[in-house]
């Protein structure tokens, strides 16, 4: 069961980034490059902490990200000054849904979910975030035929919940070693990498 | 034209085709059936996943070789394994022989289905090898074409009693047979005889003979 990351403080520094597994095909002699994609692509989220008092927050933080190196953590994903609004309580709209197109249901009516908005899926016990690929308005009856990237990776059940409000990022930590830095100040430093194991 | 049905050339032409490559694994009392990619998609109404809540993923496919002279075709697949007991099951000696279907296709990103696909590689399970290492641990399976039966060859098949036994356990017809030329005594190192016979010495008869065959 993967550890929730407590949400205060929030980092100073996040780098996003989009792992894609597909590939350039790209010819030596400037001939026409072409794109290979494949299944899996996936987000990952590289966090810098502000300085932390050890005495508390900086001892509960790297005790939390010493269970999460085993076990896997869960972070808000952030979304810079993105106003979510009233959303409702949406979730998934039928089961068996694979691709691009997520129908869901549960949006209060005319909420609108903005062109690159991310929410995250909970199949399963586990998050997969998502993000929207168009502005679409939900109709009076609180349903979004929601066009999504990248494409699901999994099927969820009629009814999972799709967290709009907040959405969360869940994986593994990057990496073998978990550091941290101690000063005579008394404050931790601490930097960490989280990417979606599936 | 190419050996691929129509609807994979015509995708595999687009720009940016998503393609994928799929594995599976008929166990003896299991269906494995993997993605190469975090995923899961529906090939001719079989499920295949990305990550089997036993078995794990698929981590690494070896290039597929021809076989020359007295070998068959093969090819390496690495598992990683999502437990131990998945390890264990997936190395035991019953694996052995279950038959193996490897083949490449593309999707539509928009719909999630699946447009066709190819078969590359039918064979059966061989020798599976258990890596263990620092902070790491797979599965390495041998795959083998069918044509590796075509080397059994019977080679240590005798007209002796045996032989015979270890066919027809009860069958004694064969015990007291004298004048067998060359009896195999199971478990023996060599055939013990009390008579070494040289030969291939002497053999040369000069080129009298060699002049009369014409």
């Amino acid at each position: 069961m993967s550890i929730a990351l407590p949400a205060d403080p929030a980092p100073t520094r996040a780098d996003p980034a989009y792992l894609d597994w597909g590939g350039q095909l790209r010819p030596i002699f400037g001939g026409a490059i072409q794109k290979l994609n494949r299944l899996g692509d996936r987000f990952a989220l590289n966090v810098v902490m502000p300085v932390m008092e050890s005495a508390d927050l900086g001892r509960v933080w790297v005790a939390n990200l010493v269970l999460a190196q085993r076990q896997g953590a869960i972070m808000e994903f952030p979304q810079h000054s993105l106003d979510v609004g009233q959303h409702g309580a949406p979730v998934v709209d039928g089961a068996d849904q694979s691709g691009s197109t997520l129908a869901l249901r549960g949006f209060q009516p005319g909420y609108v979910v903005r062109f690159g908005q991310f929410f995250s899926l909970i199949v399963g016990g586990r998050r997969y975030l998502h993000m929207a690929a168009a502005d679409v308005a939900a109709g009076g009856d609180g349903r979004i035929a929601l066009p999504i990237a990248p494409m699901l990776r999994v099927r969820p059940g009629n009814g999972a919940i799709a967290e709009f409000g907040q959405p969360m990022i869940e994986g593994f930590l990057d990496g073998d070693r978990l550091s941290w830095s101690l000063d005579t100040a008394m404050f931790v430093g601490l930097s960490f990498s989280i990417g979606e194991a599936r | 034209m190419t050996v691929l049905s129509a609807a994979l050339d015509a995708e595999l032409r687009t720009l940016s085709p998503t393609v994928f490559g799929a594995v599976h694994i008929d166990l003896p009392d299991y269906d494995l059936a993997l993605l190469d990619g975090a995923g899961i998609l529906t090939i001719g109404g079989r499920t295949y996943v990305g990550h089997d809540e036993t078995f794990g993923t698929l981590s690494e496919i070896e290039d597929l070789t021809d076989g020359a002279g007295d070998s068959a075709p093969a090819i390496g697949i690495t598992l990683l394994p999502a437990s131990d007991a998945a390890s264990a099951a997936l190395a035991s000696p019953l694996m052995q022989g279950a038959p193996v279907v490897i083949s490449l296709g593309a999707v539509s990103p928009a719909t999630g289905l699946v447009i066709d696909v190819q078969t590359i590689f039918v064979g059966e399970l061989d020798v599976p090898t258990l890596y263990s290492s620092e902070n790491g641990r797979r599965l390495d399976y041998e795959v083998v074409s069918v044509f590796e039966r075509l080397f059994e060859d019977d080679e240590s098949a005798r007209l002796s009693a045996g032989h015979h036994r270890s066919i027809f356990p009860n069958e004694a017809g064969m015990d007291f047979v004298t004048g067998v030329a060359q009896p195999v005594y199971w478990g023996v190192a060599g055939n013990p005889s009390a008579v070494t016979v040289y030969s291939g010495g002497g053999g040369y008869s000069g080129g009298a003979s060699f002049a009369e065959a014409y």
